[in-house]
């Protein structure tokens, strides 16, 4: 039976900017987690009142007063805007800076901090778009992930190659091959002089090549090619599967084969499993190649989602020794500045926002190591110097087609590609200049190689030069 | 055929100068250089025969050539390898064969 009484607290909707979720005098603290927000309100919603309702629908309110709000210190909970930035040019959205108090969080989940910083909030109606722009982690709580299972230095020792970027490619055509083409391909890519080749990222255990006469072939022409060139060589096996079972079962069969490497699709398979598959991989001495399929539909409207340097952070806390980044000069969408910034995010010890353009917060990262940037996607030899002059030693450069398309077969391609990036590295050594002279570079070292000189007249006139999407904003 | 090995494995054998010019880099990475050597069958091991130690007091690119040349003379049928360590990164940065066993010829 309901008793009828006088109004026992301050019930109803109060605006979310008066109910302590807006504090621009507020300075963060050290334990606070920081993150950047691009708000585009709804016409008739304010820019505090529409960055207010993000902290708040992101941390600890609900839309009305509740009574048992009184049973907590809200102030132990609550995230505050603490700064409002205009964006030049773009009157009707703004970037708001909110700090979390770290006790929102669990230590070491990063599934825990998705369900609240890009949870419901994104659907909030008071809000056009929402787009996740940067994430601060404080050491206390960076310090509760571990990151790459080995990262950049470990791989180099494992691998024993120094000196240069790591030279991949993925096979093709994509789908359809049986096994034992397969392994062909493979073979052939690696005696010619890749380090590593790759599965696709769509490649799981259909019904023209089941996983596991895949791993077995694949795992004897890797061993058969580092047996003819005197080199440690590596295949990414994709263990993207529905199941985490399934993913275990074949990341055990790949160990068992002695694979140095495996790969899977951290976004599709969710952060979950990417964790528990990063521990696994730690654990049992296996690299891991992080493929960032999924992660477009996030990234690139401008508005709305996480930004690309968002996802790549996680994907270093978490925990890949490899991730796709842009190439800059193939065939993907990429913002040049911004692709730059986020290598350096992945593989750096300590990140300045002003040396990283996109970036909002300095970010130290400990002795958390860093992990190679993959660039993949229309590149061929003609671009080597101006990617090793973009992304320096520490990046895997992968040829696909560069490799595969060659007209003598991948064995040249993949010797023509070695040739070029050594020779690119041996220059830059001594002092050269790789964009002005990158081109007689590649004609001196082709004298030597016919492999690299057929690759520099098959793809003389190849580019790939459209305007980008998602351009990078500076605040 | 020799075997492939080292920063520069694709490239043709490197001339003295052109080995002396790594060399250069090297220090002037401010990286302490290293001389190592290995029998065929150890090229790909992970532990290689160190030249001495790792040149830690070398300034001059013709101080460390001078170890270079001077293993070379001892173990002729060795592989010799030029490194390059970063003492920051505590990791090794340039790796590459300077000289291939005197019975052996590149194609």
């Amino acid at each position: 039976m309901t008793q009828k009484f006088e109004q026992l607290y301050d019930a109803g909707v109060k605006p979310y900017s008066e109910s302590g979720y807006l504090d621009l005098d507020y300075t963060p603290g050290p334990h606070d987690v920081l993150a950047a927000f691009r708000i585009t309100p709804q016409p008739n919603v304010s820019w505090e009142e529409a960055a207010a309702a993000v902290a708040a629908e992101s941390s600890f309110a609900t839309w009305t007063q509740v009574w048992s709000d009184y049973l907590v210190d809200g102030d132990q909970y609550k995230a505050r805007v603490y700064e409002i930035k205009p964006i030049p040019g773009r009157d009707h959205q703004f970037i708001a800076y909110i700090a979390y108090p770290l006790d929102l969080f669990e230590e070491g989940s990063l599934p825990n901090l998705m369900s609240s910083l890009v949870g419901n909030v994104f659907g909030f109606k008071p809000l056009r778009a929402l787009r996740l722009e940067d994430l601060y982690f404080p050491p206390a709580y960076l310090k509760t992930f571990q990151g790459p299972p080995h990262g950049i230095q470990v791989e180099r020792d494992k691998l024993n190659k120094y000196g240069r970027p790591l030279l991949g490619g993925t096979m093709k055509p994509k789908l359809g091959l049986s096994a034992k083409n397969y392994g062909r391909l493979i073979y052939e890519a690696l005696r010619g002089g890749l380090d590593f080749t790759k599965d696709d990222e769509n490649i799981t255990s259909q019904p023209f090549m089941r996983w596991r006469d895949r791993y077995e072939i694949v795992m004897e022409a890797v061993h058969k090619a580092e047996a003819e060139t005197g080199e440690r060589k590596g295949h990414y096996l994709n263990v993207t599967a529905h199941t985490m079972e399934e993913i275990y079962k074949r990341a055990e069969f790949a160990k068992e084969l002695g694979a140095r490497i495996i790969m899977v699709d951290y976004l599709i398979i969710g952060f979950t499993a990417f964790t528990s598959l990063s521990k696994w991989c730690r654990e049992n001495g296996l690299l891991l190649h992080a493929h960032r399929a999924f992660h477009s539909v996030i990234d690139r409207h401008p508005d709305h989602g996480i930004h690309w340097r968002v996802l790549a952070k996680w994907c270093r806390i978490v925990g890949a020794d490899h991730v796709h980044n842009g190439t800059v000069v193939g065939k993907l969408e990429a913002d040049r500045a911004s692709t730059i910034a986020i290598n350096k995010m992945l593989r750096d010890p300590y990140v300045r926002a002003e040396d990283a353009p996109g970036f909002h917060f300095d970010q130290p990262w400990l002795s958390m190591p860093g992990m190679f940037p993959v660039a993949s996607g229309g590149i061929h030899v003609w671009h080597m110097p101006e990617l090793v002059h973009i992304f320096g030693d520490d990046v895997v450069l992968q040829f696909g087609g560069g490799t595969v398309g060659h007209p003598w077969g991948s064995a040249a391609g993949a010797t023509a590609n070695r040739v070029a990036l050594e020779a690119v590295i041996k220059a830059r050594n001594e002092g050269r200049d790789l964009l002005r002279e990158g081109r007689d570079i590649l004609l001196e070292a082709a004298r030597h190689s016919p492999e690299l000189r057929v690759a520099l007249e098959t793809w003389k006139d190849v580019t790939f030069d459209y305007e980008t999407v998602d351009k990078l904003v500076t605040v | 055929m020799p075997r492939r090995a080292g920063t520069f494995a694709y490239l043709p054998p490197l001339t003295r100068e052109e080995i002396a010019r790594q060399v250069k880099y090297i220090l002037q990475q401010g990286w302490i250089p290293g001389v190592e050597f290995a029998r065929e069958e150890e090229v790909d091991d992970d532990f290689r025969h160190w030249w001495k130690l790792p040149l830690f007091n070398a300034r001059s690119v013709e101080e460390v050539m001078a170890e270079v040349e001077a293993c070379r003379e001892a173990h002729p049928d060795c592989y010799i390898f030029v490194t390059g360590y970063n003492p920051h990164q505590q990791h090794l940065k340039l790796d590459f064969v300077a000289y291939y066993p005197s019975s052996t010829s590149r194609d």
